[in-house]
């Protein structure tokens, strides 16, 4: 019980890392990624790949080494690039055409395909993992096994929210970010190039998804669709979060977190014990899709606001 | 350059929104120091004139001249960085971010010392600087004005244009606006533009134009234009 | 080739079928709905369970003949499209393009899991294709092709009178003109809700008529790539909003799609990385036609444009 508790703060760290590229996106370019979970699936692949060049080496206590580090900034570097390269060649001509918003959905959904059939083809349908061998747990008491690298994964993603709610709220750049999603043409006005705002987004968004990417595989595994299962759990911590706010996105992301795992579990106990024939672990995503299909009816601004989540 | 030089010439300009035109072959004139009202009708195209001016919108004829410089066409981002700051009548402060933040963002190019602007500014407005943190779109009609303006001066423009800054105010609160924007034109020596549908920004001002269907059709200095026919038939309906 | 022609008639009839759901709703109404591959699956699984004759274990095993397997596909996938609908039809664009591909998402989880239901990844198979006991197995193909053909003609002849009814018309206009939305308030959500609804019932069917010619039938046979995107992709090319385009959308696409398939056979790849070539080329050709050729994606491009909330500022 506690155990999956403690599974469901890693996957909400890992939720809300992925959230928080999808939000940042939302934000300034108003359309939902699609992409982004397989992007997020990307960013992970890529850092395989690197580390397949960089040798591990080892740190104490965890069960990965500096090679992880450095392939997980790479990932973030080439990402960033490709994300901005893919926003630069498609997504920038339709906003200089004044689109209707369903061109960046339809767009969205088309490099959906693209990179996930990319995937398979460069690095095929089987699992994968960064680190061969066991990896380091330590059973606690209470039922719950937990690794260090799931350790370093949850504190990694609260020095990382940290660090982009410092930069959002407290750095001009990271203002003139909010400008322009409050009013873009108020805000060209002011001097702030929107074309260097869309960019500077783009490439949050891409450092965030990698990292996401990459914790997933880490502390779970990677596999072609990884991404694209957790795409309603990032869109309820997304839509839930509040659009744009950081800590909101951290709150929201927990709770689904912690809903598809450890509240799956207190299902699953209330089906057994009353004869309904149903098995939660196939259910996970169903869960996510269906609050925030509550979400959406009732909050679609997010349910944080007049708190201190609501940024 | 000396007062009383031409700062912004506008030069048959013809702009409108796709395919309807709603400003044709217009030319103004403003000098350096000087305070010029446009006036006119709802819908003569005193916005689109503004617009046009600011780089928001694209001419289709004609050209803007800036201290002898051909700025027609540039981005508006860009025409900021040579001294023309825009503050527009709809969307003119960013309502999701407290006061602070939207004077910050006012002087987001500005590369001189951003506290004496604030200073000069909270002695502009003193109500301001007790508004500092609160969300500006929670402010009263007179302050998001009073704040607009402000964050249009905080880079210390050489040319403000202000486009209907008192809409929508009440009387004694129009007067107040008037009166910080004359203070500005004396003691920061910046060069207004203004636009208003109203006459009472009239008397505040230098020289006026009349814009009528997108035609500058009079041009005349404050006290004259007061008594031109067709000012009058257009405000008292005589 | 014989063989192949007739198989190209019922795929293409199948395809032309799912197609037209999906432009009444895209093409005319607006709706970016991506459950289409849930909407076909329930549809498909609807009426193998309806006609099936024996179920062994699972739900079905009623024998009821083919059409009334027709109706309750048309009936399930409705419903379904009906209850999404009614959830997040009022909200904007993304919302409910995220809701509906969670619905299909969903959907297709229930049938890999409830193995009471569907028989789980394991599929259904012995799926009777109607008048095949008549004619011998060469010629099944051709009678299945040829009636999947004429009910693909039927719906077509019904779709072309409701979209040329005022009812159509007002679809139009719902897509094409924000203002109009407006004024019409309430109505546009009953209106939009009848698309999607009509529309999902006959990509209900669509899933229906594939499941009987297929013989047999798994989740994955019903993918978001097969079932969604391929459809979509049928729509565009067809014109959006053009009942005759989606039909020769359709043909055209499903013909590409299946000669790549025999062609891919001889080339030095592996079977395995087939699908996923074929699928990156599709993705490609639908963002270069948004790219450079968007006229074509939705007819024509003045919708709802991403800076609508500036019009009125302009207009000012």
């Amino acid at each position: 019980m506690l155990g999956s508790i403690v599974n469901g703060i890693i996957l909400g760290s890992i939720i809300t890392l992925g959230g928080l590229g999808i939000s940042y996106i939302l934000l300034i370019q108003n359309y939902f990624n699609f992409t982004g979970g397989t992007f997020f699936t990307l960013g992970a692949y890529l850092a395989f790949a690197f580390l397949s060049i960089i040798p591990m080496g080892s740190f104490p206590v965890v069960s990965f080494g500096p090679g992880l580090i450095l392939a997980l900034i790479l990932s973030m570097i080439v990402l960033a690039i490709i994300m901005t390269a893919v926003d630069k060649f498609l997504y920038q001509p339709l906003r200089k055409r004044n689109s209707p918003f369903m061109f960046f959905y339809l767009t969205a959904f088309g490099m959906l395909f693209v990179l996930r059939s990319l995937i398979y083809l460069i690095w095929g349908p089987q699992l994968k993992n960064y680190i061969s061998g066991v990896r380091k747990t330590y059973h606690l008491a209470g039922g719950i096994n937990i690794s260090p690298d799931e350790i370093f994964v949850v504190l990694a993603t609260l020095i990382i929210v940290g660090i982009v709610y410092y930069f959002q709220y407290y750095t001009k750049l990271g203002k003139a970010m909010l400008a322009t999603a409050n009013d873009s043409r108020l805000a060209e006005i002011s001097g702030i190039k929107n074309k260097h705002v869309h960019t500077t987004v783009t490439i949050i968004a891409g450092v965030l998804t990698a990292t996401a990417g990459v914790f997933y595989g880490l502390a779970i595994q990677l596999r072609p669709i990884m991404g694209f299962t957790l795409l309603m759990a990032m869109f309820f911590a997304v839509v839930c979060g509040g659009d744009g706010a950081i800590l909101g996105t951290l709150g929201a992301g927990l709770i689904i977190g912690i809903t598809q795992e450890f509240g799956s579990e207190i299902l699953q106990v209330i089906f057994d014990s009353t004869g309904i024939p149903i098995e939660m672990s196939g259910y996970k995503q169903v869960l996510a899709f269906l609050l925030l299909i509550v979400i959406l009816t009732t909050k679609p601004h997010g349910i944080f606001q007049g708190t201190f989540l609501e940024r | 350059m000396n007062k009383g030089e031409k700062i912004l010439e506008v030069k048959d300009v013809t702009a409108g929104y796709g395919p309807v035109d709603v400003l044709f072959d217009a030319s103004i004139e403003v000098n350096k120091g000087e305070f010029v009202v446009v006036i006119g009708p709802n819908g003569a195209g005193k916005t689109t004139l503004m617009r046009t001016i600011d780089g928001v919108l694209k001419p289709k004829k004609g050209k803007v001249m800036f201290n002898g410089e051909n700025i027609t066409g540039m981005d508006p981002s860009d025409i900021l960085t040579k001294g023309i700051s825009y503050v527009p009548q709809e969307g003119n402060i960013f309502t999701d971010m407290s006061v602070m933040d939207n004077l910050e963002m006012g002087a987001y190019t500005y590369e001189g010392d951003i506290q004496e602007r604030l200073d000069m500014i909270f002695d502009l407005f003193p109500i301001l600087k007790e508004r500092l943190k609160q969300t500006s779109g929670n402010l009263s009609g007179g302050q998001r004005q009073m704040l607009a303006i402000s964050r249009g001066i905080m880079i210390d423009p050489s040319l403000l244009i202000l486009d209907e800054p008192t809409s929508g105010l009440q009387p004694n609160l129009v007067t107040d606006v008037l009166d910080s924007i004359v203070r500005l034109q004396e003691e920061e020596d910046m060069t207004i533009l203004l636009v208003a549908q109203t006459e009472q920004a009239i008397p505040a001002a230098d020289r006026g134009y009349l814009l009528r269907s997108g035609e500058i059709i009079f041009e005349a200095p404050t006290d004259t234009l007061l008594d031109n026919d067709q000012v009058m038939n257009l405000y008292f309906g005589g | 080739m014989i063989a192949y022609i007739a198989a190209l008639l019922c795929m293409g009839s199948v395809y032309a079928i799912i197609t037209l759901g999906y432009n009444l709703q895209w093409g005319y109404t607006g709706l970016f709905n991506l459950s289409v591959f849930g909407l076909a699956a329930a549809g498909g699984y609807t009426s193998v369970i309806l006609t099936g004759a024996t179920a062994g274990g699972r739900l079905g095993g009623y024998g009821l003949p083919f059409i009334i397997g027709l109706v309750g596909a048309a009936m399930v996938s409705g419903l379904l499209g009906g209850l999404i609908g009614m959830a997040t039809l009022h909200l904007e664009f993304g919302f409910f393009a995220i809701s509906t591909l969670g619905l299909g998402m969903t959907i297709q989880i229930i049938l890999k899991n409830e193995q009471w239901l569907s028989n789980g990844v394991w599929g259904i198979g012995g799926i009777h294709k109607p008048l095949s006991g008549f004619v011998g197995n060469d010629l099944s193909n051709w009678v299945y092709g040829i009636l999947a053909f004429l009910i693909m003609l039927l719906i077509f002849y019904l779709l072309e009178r409701v979209v040329k009814s005022p009812w159509g018309r007002i679809q139009m206009a719902i897509k094409e003109d924000e203002k109009l939305t407006e004024m019409l308030g309430k109505k546009v959500f009953s209106y939009r809700f009848q698309s999607l609804v009509l529309g999902s019932m006959i990509i209900g069917i669509g899933g229906a008529m594939f499941a009987h010619y297929q013989g047999y039938i798994n989740p994955m046979s019903y993918t978001d790539i097969m079932m969604c995107f391929l459809p979509l992709l049928m729509v565009v090319a067809g014109g959006s909003g053009n009942n005759k385009g989606s039909i020769v959308g359709a043909f055209v696409i499903w013909g590409a799609w299946s000669v790549s398939e025999m062609v891919a056979g001889y080339l030095p790849i592996s079977s395995a990385k087939i699908p996923h070539i074929r699928t990156l080329v599709v993705g490609i050709v639908i963002i270069s036609l948004l790219r450079w050729r968007p006229t074509g994606i939705i007819g024509r491009e003045q919708a709802v444009s991403s800076t609508a909330k500036n019009k009125d500022i302009i207009a000012s």
